[in-house]
């Protein structure tokens, strides 16, 4: 579905990502986990197709990606929505920059803001939003252009412990539904195993593939699995693969 | 699920009605103001009545007050009002416009901004009063049109810096999601760069506004024939404060009255940032 073939990255002298090849087969939930500067949202970008890569190149379907795709969705580290835009406007605004009609958008936008449990905060403006909630707006905004992937970079690392449980089960729990193709960027192992069905690990700069670890958990992932013996080994496991102090 | 998190925000239209006695609260709430305009107006009484050498220099509230309604009544002030307002109106149709355009050019455009930069800012310290009589005369002479473009330049500093610093403000992550929804230049314009950049815009329409009013005045000291400006300088020539004085109410009160209207377009414009009543 979507695969990086070689990808180098350099930022003038300095090499950011060192040969990544790997591919995400579709439906599939994957992490990529590294320590900070590594370069993981680079190679998010990247997979974008907002930064063409120094060498290599990302390709959705078999098709180079050359610029940023409908099929593919992302979804920020921060909220990132307009603050003169009501919530529903916000969720509308991929659809209206492709020229949809007003009633088509709106109903698109409705069902998304009810999925996401956001219907009474549709004529909301952003600042009246909690944080979790901004975020779920910013989540409706990448799926009412239906992608066949999805890219998130810490999507849950700004929000509090609390908040980030019911983001994660919520997301896995609208992936089952969906079937989409996720990627998933971030620095927290529970997170990583807990979530996917694949993690891929970057060493420090310049960021290469140093692991890849399955997660053999059962599905649908619960709360509690995080305490199961199971899952320290994995968290052990994984932890070992990463040569970061202090991770 | 989302119920537990709802909780911490605002319900987005919460009811509001309309309290009564709106009148009296307007009136409370401009109270301190008026004191003020009262306190000054006691002030300026009893000063020129005691002091009779000031007399050549300001005249009593009475004979200001007076020489307005002569000069209301003969039609002289609604003359000379006209001509400000259009030159006003003028210079800002003339400044406004080509200062957003260069603002939005240097804030986007590196090239542009080392090459225009210095100039810019050099062109904001030449003192407008010292060029005005070559401007004026390079224009055509004394009129309508010089004036106006007199009042251009001056608001066209404000109104160039307040697009720079509104643009330059656009926060580099709505660009790049801009960027990944595959916006056009001119969405990525009017969707994103223009109402992100309306709050200051609008800080420097306010100024403008109020200093157009001062540059037609500049304008009108080098051999105009009409407006407020005109108005002063005359009647100075001829030693009626009472003239001076009518004529420098009226621009403020023009000014005031320009001013108030951005800024009750402006409260329209950025109802998102208003907390909801």
């Amino acid at each position: 579905m979507l695969r990086l073939e070689g990808v180098w990255q350099r930022f003038g002298a300095l090499e950011v990502l060192h040969n990544i090849s790997f591919e995400l087969a579709a439906g599939e939930f994957v992490c990529l986990i590294g320590p900070s500067g590594c370069g993981k949202t680079t190679l998010l970008r990247i997979a974008a197709g907002l930064l063409k890569p120094s060498a290599g190149q990302a390709l959705f379907n078999g098709e180079p990606i050359s610029a940023p795709l409908p099929e593919i969705g992302i979804l920020f580290q921060q909220p990132t929505l307009l603050p003169y835009l009501s919530t529903r406007a916000n969720v509308e605004l991929p659809l209206a920059l492709r020229g949809v009609s007003r009633a088509a958008r709106r109903s698109i936008a409705q069902q998304a803001l009810a999925q996401l449990g956001l219907a009474e905060f549709a004529e909301a403006y952003p600042s009246q939003l909690s944080g979790g909630m901004a975020q779920r707006a910013a989540l409706g905004r990448a799926l009412v252009q239906n992608p066949a992937v999805l890219l998130m970079d810490e999507p849950f690392s700004a929000l509090d412990a609390m908040t980030r449980e019911l983001m994660q089960l919520e997301l896995l729990d609208l992936w089952q539904r969906t079937r989409k193709t996720i990627l998933m960027v971030t620095h927290s192992i529970t997170e990583a195993i807990f979530m996917a069905d694949r993690v891929l690990v970057l060493t420090a700069r310049p960021g290469r593939l140093s692991a890849t670890l399955d997660v053999p958990l059962p599905r649908p992932r619960r709360l509690a699995m995080v305490h199961s013996p199971e899952f320290g080994a994995l968290a052990a496991q994984l932890r070992s693969h990463i040569n970061a102090p202090g991770l | 699920m989302a119920q537990t998190i709802s909780q911490t925000a605002q319900p987005a239209q919460p009811p509001y009605t309309k309290p009564r006695f709106a009148f009296l609260r307007r009136l409370w709430y401009r109270l301190p103001a008026l004191l003020v305009a009262l306190a000054i107006l006691a002030l300026w009484h009893f000063q020129t009545r005691e002091s009779a050498s000031l007399a050549f220099v300001i005249a009593t509230p009475e004979a200001v007050w007076q020489t307005f309604g002569q000069l209301l009544s003969n039609g002289t002030l609604l003359n000379h009002l006209g001509t400000t307002v259009l030159e006003v109106a003028l210079g800002l149709c003339l400044g406004v416009p080509s200062a957003l355009l260069l603002g939005y050019l240097i804030a986007r455009n590196r090239f542009a901004e080392r090459t225009l930069g210095p100039y810019v800012v050099g062109f904001q310290a030449v003192p407008l009063i010292a060029i005005a009589p070559i401007l004026i005369t390079r224009l055509g002479g004394p009129g309508i049109a010089s004036v106006s473009v007199v009042a251009a330049l001056i608001v066209f500093f404000p109104m160039l810096m307040s697009a720079f610093v509104g643009i330059r403000s656009v926060p580099a992550e709505l660009r790049e999601l801009f960027r990944a929804l595959n916006a056009s230049p001119w969405q990525t314009f009017y969707r994103l760069e223009l109402p992100s950049a309306a709050p200051s815009l609008f800080g420097g329409l306010k100024v403008s506004v109020t200093l157009a009013v001062v540059g037609t005045v500049v304008g009108e000291a080098y051999g105009a024939t009409a407006g407020l400006g005109f108005m002063i300088f005359s009647s100075r020539f001829v030693y009626n404060p009472a003239g001076v004085m009518v004529g420098v109410f009226t621009l403020t009160a023009l000014a005031l009255l320009l001013y108030e209207g951005v800024a009750r377009l402006e409260r329209r414009a950025l109802r998102w940032r208003a907390p909801q009543p």
